[in-house]
């Protein structure tokens, strides 16, 4: 496992999350992760030859919703914004977007 | 330290005081107020004294109606969400964040008339099993001041053991309601998956969260669930399943010698062989095998049960639920909500705000998390390690289901040790996610289970014992909880 | 028929579509899915991604998606999982979209579509379509100087996005079958196919090859295309792009480039090579998606009446040409307006055809302007045609009207009336107006009666100067023809 985690994994992966780590975080991280990864390694023991994955531990039921829309008055929608530390126009503002996107 | 149960007031018997009006809802949610203000744990981030006040005056006016919860004070764990109220998860990244709605059960129990004193610290976004990881300093534990609450709901649980309010609402994903009652010596319970909307709970792991009670015995537990449990549109994971009257039924075993003999006679309970294997500390096994023993005197069939795959389960839950946290936690970015860090002031980029915002705000037990989670989902390793997970949690579940074809109830231990101090597991992770072991594979199965106070340990230190039920036998569970607690008070567990 | 080819290469493109569903609400939200409002009115904790926040399926949206999915003979899959596909953006509220990933709503679907890559000559091709998967959109960005402005009225609003196998091999056949997807979609009443607010989308994967070769070359993706004709240049352009990088010793690289259409170019959108990492995995918040047989045949039975039915149709009952019913139903607006106009002719169905396709369609596409942009209502349509078959006007007459029905958007009748434009049929008023140009052209008629036949037109055409144009052709030349020979005076 120390094979698979090394300090550019670790940066490549904090970039994904954008995740600013600062001198020695890096190593640091490296080193919990590469840890945490042998203990979780045990898992290729288990034979697992034609077992579904589950997303829950208990089946759901299928769930869904009628089409019928429920406005929030104006002044609910701008208490929502305003939770926001920057907003212009009822609109968040953030730092100019370059690229990126989809 | 003589246990809570004992001394303080459960919130049963506030109400009985309530109705033949002795009291006062507002003398009551002055005292627990007055107490919480000086309160040297740790155990409150907030108090919400005005809206304490409000809804005193609503319970003694009667607006509340004669409901279990009328006028009874309560903790909320903070992050659940609360309209008007600070919201903080216990993190730097949320700690400007006010709210513009209220958790579905956080409305049920506003309806309910229940009291709310303030919001509880946690571990920062739930992520912790001894509230050391909160941006806003750690909880003591009420008993031992040098020694941990146990988290992530550290702080509901420290407020309910050291009679700040008389119940509190945590939220459990990994064990984080029934480790720290297990630590505090107060009843803590993981309902069924799904029983109860998390609509307004921070998420931390969405398949594994629930929001779980915090109370002083099997009584309140079951009037909490029952007013805050039940189908809600707005989520989508909770059931179209009617709501037990579970304060009835542990009200009939608790208060009805006879009936109470004829549900022990009747209950089958399993011994899983895993939960007692080497790492369990002598003086947690000891009072847990008096548990068993006082159920065998009763008349319960004693059932030696096998969970094969359980040891697998701490591996599998910090696959999935730090999987499940790195996805959940991307939303915090500045953006919408929350502080911006701009470390060039206003010429930073977007992506600069992004990294310094989380890098600088998040702690590390949150960023180690969601890189592993992050790690595990990425391209190239998604079937080495989150596909097999699931698949092993297939396993999990299923042993759970074949125990559950021939008992009623599983025990044993909450956790392997007591209380342990702080600082001293803060230096390896890893040593600190072992706390979890007992309570994992129920989340990872999405069984309902409670920890119950049974007896003392090491130092004097309080012991839980863990009851785990089949899926939706919740009043079962706790009508377990309940005979437990009168076999306790009997002498048996001494 | 062999592809195209440009400069002996040939094109490879695929398509991706997506289009919001005509839904009341959002996807997972229950905000109103509305355009036009404020910003940021259109919102709820759920899809602004508060803490907390969990999403719900609309059933609405769902059935949307079966409709479209059995409109273009899709497979439609009993069980299909909702999945995350994280990234970050600010127009993305949660940092992850809730898509369908591996197991999306439909699969392995076709249409048929028609096309011309040379004039005149007709083709038709069968179009795969790989999948079709429900998912969020995103809400909108605005770029100002320094900063962005995030408006999440539209974040959360039902897509569903269909991909096509890469089997066109021109810009007229990506036109074509996004044309006849949109018609479908519009029909199905599942989206609104309004490309300038946004409903429709398109983008187009391009790459090119040297003719003869068999692997596929590398591919660039084109995106922010909002019209048909935008499509047909944006790939041209691109096709050319590549094959110059090429020629020139280049290689073509894998990226998204824009297509600027004040400039018709593309160019390429990101600043640097970005590798996406989606690391999707399924929505935990939410069940499977379970669709039944019992739902999809009820679905089925509630279809509208498809494009091809109503072509059969129109070819039945109007005694259409195959293939002007088809061009009238391609879309359900123009056939709507086709039967609103063909109700007010009189029983003309072919007459309104003619004009419909000849007229209407040519003035549409020179303006670059929809059915649904024309400016008369096809009741006026329907009224100018009755107007010719009760013999008000004449054909030739009837053009001109046409053309102030455009610009002024008046009825005809009312234009015929304002300006005179009555075609004149009383015999009486003929007559008296042949009298006067034989009286004036005493030459003519002398030459006429001489022998000279052809002058025969002279007349007829003197004869309409005097009646300002308004005189009804056939019944003139039968009277001319008549003073003519003598037998009227």
């Amino acid at each position: 496992m120390k094979d698979v985690v090394n300090p550019e994994v670790t940066r490549k992966i904090a970039h994904l999350a954008r995740l600013k780590l600062v001198d020695g975080e890096v190593e640091k991280y490296t080193a919990e992760l590469a840890k945490i990864l042998d203990f979780v390694a045990q898992l290729s023991e288990v034979n697992v030859d034609n077992i579904e994955p589950v997303i829950h531990g208990i089946p759901l039921e299928p769930r869904f919703r009628d089409d019928e829309p429920v406005a929030l008055s104006e002044e609910e929608t701008k208490r929502i914004v305003a939770c926001s530390e920057q907003s212009l126009y009822e609109q968040y503002k953030v730092p100019q977007v370059i690229g990126g996107g989809e | 330290m003589e246990y809570p149960r004992h001394l303080f007031k459960k919130g049963w018997e506030w109400r009985a005081l309530l109705r033949a009006k002795k009291i006062s809802a507002k003398e009551i949610s002055a005292e627990f107020l007055s107490r919480a203000r000086a309160d040297k744990t740790n155990a409150f981030l907030a108090l919400t004294e005005e809206q304490a006040t409000k809804a005193a005056a609503r319970a003694d006016s009667g607006e509340s109606g004669d409901g279990a919860l009328a006028g009874i004070p309560l903790g909320i764990k903070d992050n659940l969400v609360t309209l008007g109220v600070k919201t903080t998860c216990g993190s730097k990244i949320l700690s400007n964040y006010v709210p513009p709605y209220s958790a579905t059960v956080v409305e049920r129990l506003k309806k309910a008339g229940m009291v709310p004193i303030g919001k509880c610290n946690m571990d920062e976004f739930a992520m912790g099993s001894s509230n050391e990881n909160s941006a806003y300093g750690p909880v003591f534990l009420p008993q031992d001041h040098a020694r941990v609450p146990g988290g992530s709901s550290g702080g509901s649980a420290a407020a309910v053991a050291g009679n700040l309010s008389v119940m509190a609402l945590g939220s459990d994903t990994g064990g984080s309601v029934r480790q720290p009652a297990s630590f505090c010596g107060v009843v803590g319970m993981k309902p069924t998956y799904g029983r109860v909307s998390r609509y307004g709970l921070v998420a931390f792991a969405s398949s594994l969260d629930q929001v779980g009670p915090l109370t002083l015995d099997a009584q309140d537990c079951a009037d909490l669930l029952e007013n805050i449990a039940g189908f809600d549109p707005w989520d989508s994971t909770t059931q179209e399943r009617e709501v037990p009257r579970y304060g009835r039924a542990v009200g009939q075993v608790r208060t009805d010698a006879s009936h109470r003999a004829a549900f022990l006679k009747n209950l089958r309970v399993g011994v899983p062989k895993e939960f007692f294997a080497e790492g369990l500390d002598s003086t947690v096994r000891t009072q847990v095998e008096k548990a068993i023993d006082a159920l065998k005197l009763s008349g319960a069939k004693i059932v030696p049960v096998s969970l094969p795959h359980s040891k697998y389960a701490l591996a599998v839950y910090y696959v999935i639920a730090v999987s499940e946290a790195s996805a959940n936690l991307q939303r915090y970015d500045g953006v919408r909500f929350g502080p911006r860090v701009l470390p060039n002031g206003q010429n930073t980029t977007l992506e600069e705000m992004y990294e310094s915002t989380r890098g600088e705000l998040f702690g590390k037990e949150v960023k180690r998390r969601i890189l592993l989670g992050t790690f595990a989902l990425s391209s190239g390793y998604y079937d080495a390690y989150y596909k097999r997970a699931c698949q092993v949690r297939s396993l999990i579940a299923r042993d759970f289901n074949e125990c559950f074809a021939n008992v009623d109830v599983l025990i044993g231990p909450t956790t392997p040790t007591v209380s342990f101090e702080r600082g001293s597991k803060t230096s390896d992770p890893l040593s600190m996610y072992l706390s979890d072991i007992y309570t994992v594979p129920v989340n990872l199965a999405g069984v309902p289970a409670v920890s119950m106070p049974f007896g003392k340990g090491e130092k004097g230190l309080p012991v839980g014992i863990q009851l785990i039920g089949a899926p939706w036998q919740e009043q079962k569970l706790l009508e377990t909880v309940a005979a437990l607690e009168c076999l306790f008070d009997e002498g048996k567990g001494a | 028929m062999p592809h195209p080819t440009y400069h002996g290469y040939e094109t490879v493109i695929g398509l991706e579509v997506h289009a919001q569903l005509a839904t009341d609400t959002k996807l997972f939200s229950a905000s109103p899915n509305h355009y036009g409002d404020g910003p940021n009115r259109n919102i709820n904790p759920v899809c602004t991604a508060q803490p907390g926040a969990l999403p719900v399926l609309n059933r609405k949206a769902v059935e949307f998606a079966i409709r479209a999915g059995l409109a273009t003979n899709c497979k439609l899959q009993k069980v299909s999982v909702f999945s995350r596909k994280n990234y970050f953006y600010p127009d993305l509220p949660k940092g992850y979209q809730i898509s369908q990933f591996d197991k999306p709503i439909c699969l392995a679907g076709w249409l048929d579509i028609e096309f011309e890559n040379e004039p005149g000559v007709r083709e038709t091709k069968r179009i795969n379509i790989t999948r079709i998967h429900m998912e969020e959109d995103a809400g909108k960005s605005q770029h100002l100087a320094g900063f962005s402005l995030v408006d999440l009225n539209r974040a959360g609003t039902p897509l569903i996005e269909i991909v096509s196998e890469p089997d066109f091999r021109s810009p007229a056949e990506a036109v074509a079958y996004l044309k006849m997807l949109r018609g479908i979609l519009q029909y199905t009443e599942v989206c609104d196919g309004n490309m300038q607010e946004g409903n429709f989308r398109c983008d187009a994967n391009v790459s090119v090859r040297r003719v003869g070769e068999t692997k596929l070359g590398t591919r660039a993706e084109l995106k922010n295309i909002n019209s048909f004709r935008f499509v047909e240049k944006a790939i041209e352009y691109e096709i050319q792009r590549q094959i110059n990088v090429i020629n020139s010793g280049g290689k073509v690289v894998q990226e998204t480039r824009l297509y600027d259409s004040a400039r018709n170019v593309t160019q390429s959108m990101r600043s640097k090579e970005e590798a996406h990492d989606y690391r999707y995995f399924p929505e935990p918040d939410l069940p499977p998606l379970v669709v039944s047989d019992e739902w999809i045949a009820r679905v089925k039975s509630e279809l509208p009446e498809l494009p091809d039915a109503k072509a059969q149709r129109f070819v039945a009952d109007f005694g259409l040409p195959e293939y002007d019913a088809k061009v009238i139903t391609s879309t359900k607006p123009l056939a709507a307006f086709y039967e609103k106009a063909n109700a007010k002719s009189g029983n003309e169905p072919k007459l309104v055809s003619n004009w419909l396709m000849t007229e209407v369609l040519r003035m549409l596409k020179e303006a670059d302007k929809e059915i649904e942009q024309c400016p008369f209502p096809a009741e006026h349509l329907g009224e100018l045609v009755a107007l010719i078959k009760k013999g008000d006007i004449s054909s030739k007459m009837a053009k001109t009207v046409f053309e102030e029905m455009w610009t002024s958007g008046q009825d005809p009748a009312t234009i015929v009336r304002e300006k005179g434009l009555v075609q004149v049929s009383d015999p009486a008023e003929l007559e008296a107006a042949i009298r006067k140009v034989l009286q004036s052209n005493p030459k003519q008629l002398a030459d006429f009666r001489g022998g000279k036949d052809k002058l025969f037109g002279f007349f007829v055409g003197q004869t309409m100067k005097e009646t300002q144009g308004k005189a009804n052709p056939a019944l003139l030349n039968e009277l001319v023809m008549a003073f003519l020979k003598g037998e009227k005076e």
